[in-house]
């Protein structure tokens, strides 16, 4: 019987993305997490809303409009990210907070403000054939790129200045994943909402972490969790008729504790 | 003269209108051993960033012959406690050649390293495979910054003698900034004092001997055992 329920329509798109989704923001996470970016996702995060906001405002395409001012703002920190004199982190929570600001402003202008609260916690069981096609190009293609760049992008996150002399262009590999984040953070936004993409991020890498003894172990455990998170998470939210994705960031939550405890319990031995 | 596997001609570096470096003018040539030395914040490390080319000159050209190997050893890396990374998979980044990596690190004496955490080594040991990596390409070009830092005193003499090692019988160039004044700077081919600008440069007994040597280390004097051989004054101009 909850086999049937759980395969029922919508809720085999929202799996299915759910899915794919993971796939990508396991690697993501990591390297967010290795770098100590992970306000660098939250900005683009936010700064998706001004997406949404024009989009709207203009009367095209809110995927692309969301992707085309994450990957301009990501570009743009990319070129300073060296030059500035401010604190890169202080940087990012001004932007983060003036775009969120903006995006809200301008969506209470125009008839979507009534689904604010879906731009902010998500709605992934509204998603559309549309989306799913998306995500299997946009997926695939991000975690291609992840694949052929993965020792350099874990050189310089090592030491920029070894890869340097190593003979790599530092700063070609570091705009080359800001721009996948970007994108990443582009189509996480529009299915898990602005508010829960640093949780899809953060909280499966982390505990990963607890996992693994080395880089590569650590991003496919980091898929797995996530997958598993996001699986517990749509499931518990059907049976108990709440939200998703806070649902799922619980089940994110749930997971890291059994893992901490797990390990905790091991290593006491 | 044969062409320098490096060349600065007239660099100048500067950041937000502070000039860190000044029209630096230098040659190092293929099997140099050259020790850089010069007070903290003397920009030795931004000298280094330049000719690896992870920084851009504000002015003057900085020229590398074509295909040269360079095994740069930075002061330290960014070791983040969310990445768990071996020894031996750290090494792995850098080479494919396994037989290589477990060489490189029997020679720095870190072998018993391989599979510890990297952001579980001490100083010390972190210097001793940072150096093992280094190592590892067959680069023409070895560039130390401050290679025994955090090292035991033991364990400094045992390093520099296997950097001199790779200078004189493997044949490696060699630049290195040090803070050792006695055993590197007496072993090397070439001293360059960096303060900013090149305030000396030549052979160790000429440098140690200027005036504006002594004007940067005057206490350096008591610890060194080298000897006078000529008079001078102690101008600062």
């Amino acid at each position: 019987m909850i086999i049937i329920d759980f395969f029922d329509h919508f809720m085999v798109r929202a799996v299915c993305a759910g899915l794919m989704l993971s796939c990508l923001c396991g690697p993501m996470g990591c390297l967010v997490l290795w770098k100590r970016l992970g306000f660098l996702g939250d900005t683009l995060a936010h700064a998706s809303l001004l997406g949404v906001c024009i989009a709207t405002l203009a009367q095209v395409s809110t995927m692309g409009c969301v992707l085309a001012v994450t990957l301009i703002l990501a570009v743009i920190l990319a070129q300073n990210h060296e030059k500035s004199t401010m604190a890169l982190n202080t940087l990012l929570a001004i932007i983060a907070q003036t775009t969120l600001a903006l995006g809200v402003i301008g969506l209470s202008m125009t008839p979507q403000r009534s689904n604010l609260t879906a731009f902010l916690f998500g709605d992934l069981l509204a998603l559309t054939r549309m989306d799913l096609l998306l995500l299997l190009i946009l997926v695939p293609a991000a975690l291609f790129v992840l694949y052929l760049y993965w020792g350099d992008l874990l050189k310089t996150i090592l030491s920029e200045d070894i890869a340097a002399a190593d003979g790599l262009n530092v700063h070609y590999i570091r705009t080359l994943f800001m721009v996948t984040l970007a994108m990443t953070v582009a189509i996480a936004s529009q299915l898990v909402g602005i508010l829960m993409v640093a949780s899809l991020l953060i909280l499966p890498s982390a505990t990963a972490r607890i996992l693994s003894r080395t880089p590569e172990s650590m991003a496919k455990a980091a898929v797995g969790i996530s997958m598993a998170g996001t699986v517990l998470g749509l499931h518990f939210s059907w049976e108990a008729n709440v939200p998703t994705t806070p649902m799922i960031t619980l089940s994110f939550m749930a997971l890291f504790c059994v893992f901490y405890v797990i390990k905790k319990v091991i290593i006491k031995k | 003269m044969s062409i320098p596997l490096v060349q600065f001609k007239d660099v100048v570096y500067g950041v937000d209108g502070r000039t860190i470096l000044d029209h630096i003018t230098f040659d190092l040539f293929d099997g140099e051993f050259v020790s850089l030395i010069g007070p903290n914040g003397a920009g030795k490390t931004t000298f280094l960033k330049l000719l690896i080319g992870r920084i851009a000159p504000t002015s003057g050209a900085i020229t590398l012959q074509k295909g040269i190997g360079i095994g740069y050893m930075p002061q330290s890396i960014h070791l983040d406690p969310t990445l768990p990374i071996t020894v031996e998979r750290f090494m792995d980044l850098y080479s494919d050649n396994r037989k290589e990596i477990h060489e490189a690190l029997e020679a720095v004496r870190a072998k018993q390293l391989l599979n510890k955490n990297m952001a579980q080594l001490s100083g010390g040991e972190l210097q001793r495979v940072l150096l093992a990596r280094c190592l590892l390409s067959a680069s023409q070009l070895l560039i130390l910054d401050e290679p025994v830092q955090w090292v035991d005193f033991l364990g400094q003499r045992q390093l520099y003698e296997l950097i001199i090692d790779y200078h004189q019988n493997k044949g490696r160039t060699i630049l290195m900034v040090s803070h050792d004044l006695n055993l590197v700077l007496k072993r090397s081919d070439r001293v360059i004092c960096l303060n900013s600008h090149i305030c000396c440069e030549g052979k160790p007994d000429h440098v140690q001997s200027s005036a504006p040597y002594q004007a940067l280390f005057p206490a350096a004097q008591d610890f060194t055992t080298y000897t006078h051989h000529h008079d001078h004054t102690h101008d600062h101009h």
